[in-house]
């Protein structure tokens, strides 16, 4: 896979995450020759990979959206997933960087019929 | 770090939501309007965790030869339904009687307008697609003594089992469990299949909560010396296990929560006052060994007052199948409660007035499965 050509078209995320995601697709893309690595030293790759701040994190998976490679797309949605899951809607909020729009009657209404999640 | 994520379309958000637990989902549905409408719109929420959210059931009211309606009370108690609870969208029928339900599917008797009184045939349909498929006839010339249907995310195909027992002779001998047949939706067809045990064992409830695990459907039974066990079957009617459940007075309710089995039945304490709600669960399916969970005087679960009729005042319901919340209800008025066994509180649902049992939980499904149409 040759990288140039990519960096023209948007220049911010796959500029910044190219190198990275380079090396990830050569190991899981489908249209590699290289021949497999043994499924362990494969998956601790995998997690390695993934040891990087948040915002990288979400560049990767735009990348990997961009360029279309399935594999790190399940990697990187897979990785934030367990990094949330134990998250409060305030702290999903500031995470994504999303405004709460509702009033509180609305947010109390929606946290009722849900209160089972929050115990 | 906020850059990144707001470029994130709402395929990609989905790729990510669809990966988290449906506990967490829950409470992501409060984080804004626009994450709310993620979990409802058509097209994204077939790919997110999906819980309960609710239970059918029947109305105590006339049946025979009307059609029994079928309702749905919400989990927080809320009659509105997620889905359509008139059985409209099936064929046209004289009668539909609710059976079982799985994993978002539902089994029902279909009695055709035109049939004789006692001819009906399986359907299997989704509420939340309003797909639904009518079963060939079994040609069971026996007695079946209760009919379940089994289905998971495992494969896109279910199973409806036909528990087959010997011929009513008399009321002084004890009716045992001689065979199942099974219908696969892969294959379109029944087995038959004979009970392939020594001991004679038999149905405990024809109306107590199944519980389909690891491909197998278990059931409630009492074994040759009329002790409480639980009996599993596969899905080709061939692998037949037993195993022992916790004693205790009668009543147990097997429930399948955070993937594991759990039973729940009453106990009366050495001095036959007092009478407590026992959890236990199968940590380790495979050692058959029940590990107490849980217990909790009755008398609390119904606000002090002292329970008389465990039949009459108590029906459990569901263990929830994401935290540990026991869903209940109480006294001759059928008050629906629930109550967390982490935090020792009860809580009061509603009131379900002209409710009857088999309450049967619902978790809504939203993908289309190749076996039903419409």
């Amino acid at each position: 896979m040759t990288a140039p050509t990519m960096t023209s078209r948007s220049p911010t995320s796959t500029q910044r995450s190219s190198p990275r995601s380079l090396s990830t697709a050569r190991s899981t893309s489908s249209t590699s020759t290289a021949a497999a690595a043994p499924a362990e030293d494969l998956k601790s790759f995998d997690a390695e990979f993934v040891k990087v701040d948040r915002a990288t994190l979400f560049d990767l998976i735009l990348a990997a959206n961009y360029l279309n490679i399935k594999g790190l797309l399940d990697l990187t949605c897979q990785t934030v997933a367990d990094m949330i899951k134990d998250n409060t809607p305030e702290e999903i909020r500031k995470i994504f960087n999303i405004k709460n729009d509702f009033t509180p009657e609305e947010e109390a209404e929606v946290r009722k019929e849900n209160q089972w999640a929050f115990e | 770090m906020g850059m990144a994520a707001t470029r994130l379309t709402d395929d990609l958000l989905v790729e990510i939501l669809a990966r988290v637990p449906a506990k967490s989902l829950a409470r992501f549905k409060c984080v804004s309007k626009h994450w709310l409408g993620l979990t409802f719109d058509r097209s994204h929420r077939r790919r997110l965790p999906q819980t309960l959210s609710g239970f059918f059931y029947s109305s105590a009211g006339e049946e025979c030869f009307l059609e029994s309606p079928v309702h749905f009370t919400s989990v927080e108690g809320s009659r509105r339904p997620l889905v359509r609870t008139s059985s409209a969208f099936l064929p046209s029928h004289r009668r539909v009687d609710l059976l079982d339900c799985c994993n978002g599917l539902l089994l029902c008797r279909w009695y055709e307008v035109s049939a004789r009184a006692d001819e009906f045939r399986y359907v299997v349909c989704n509420p939340a697609t309003e797909k639904w498929v009518v079963l060939p006839d079994s040609g069971q010339a026996g007695e079946v003594g209760a009919a379940r249907l089994g289905f998971d995310q495992a494969s896109p195909h279910f199973h409806v089992f036909e528990l087959v027992e010997q011929e009513f002779f008399s009321p002084d001998f004890p009716v045992y469990l001689i065979g199942v047949q099974v219908y696969s939706s892969e294959s379109g067809r029944w087995v038959h299949n004979e009970k392939a045990w020594d001991e004679h064992i038999r149905l405990a409830n024809r109306q107590s909560a199944t519980v389909f695990l690891n491909g197998h459907l278990h059931f409630h039974t009492y074994d040759g010396e009329s002790r409480q066990c639980l009996a599993a079957v596969d899905t080709e009617g061939e692998t037949w296990t037993d195993f022992r459940a916790p004693g205790g007075l009668d009543g147990g309710h097997i429930q399948q929560s955070q993937g594991r089995l759990h039973y729940a039945n009453f106990h009366q304490d050495e001095d036959a006052r007092v009478v407590r709600l026992v959890v236990h669960v199968l940590e380790d399916y495979d050692s058959k060994e029940w590990i107490l969970k849980h217990s909790v005087e009755t008398s609390y679960l119904s606000g002090g007052t002292h329970v008389l009729d465990l039949n009459v005042d108590f029906h459990l319901i569901a263990v929830h199948p994401e935290c540990n919340l026991i869903f209940f209800t109480a006294g001759w008025d059928t008050t629906f409660m629930c109550y967390n066994m982490d935090s020792r509180r009860v809580k009061v649902i509603c009131n379900l007035e002209d409710g009857k049992p088999p309450y049967l939980p619902y978790v809504p499904l939203y993908t289309e499965l190749p076996s039903l149409h419409t």
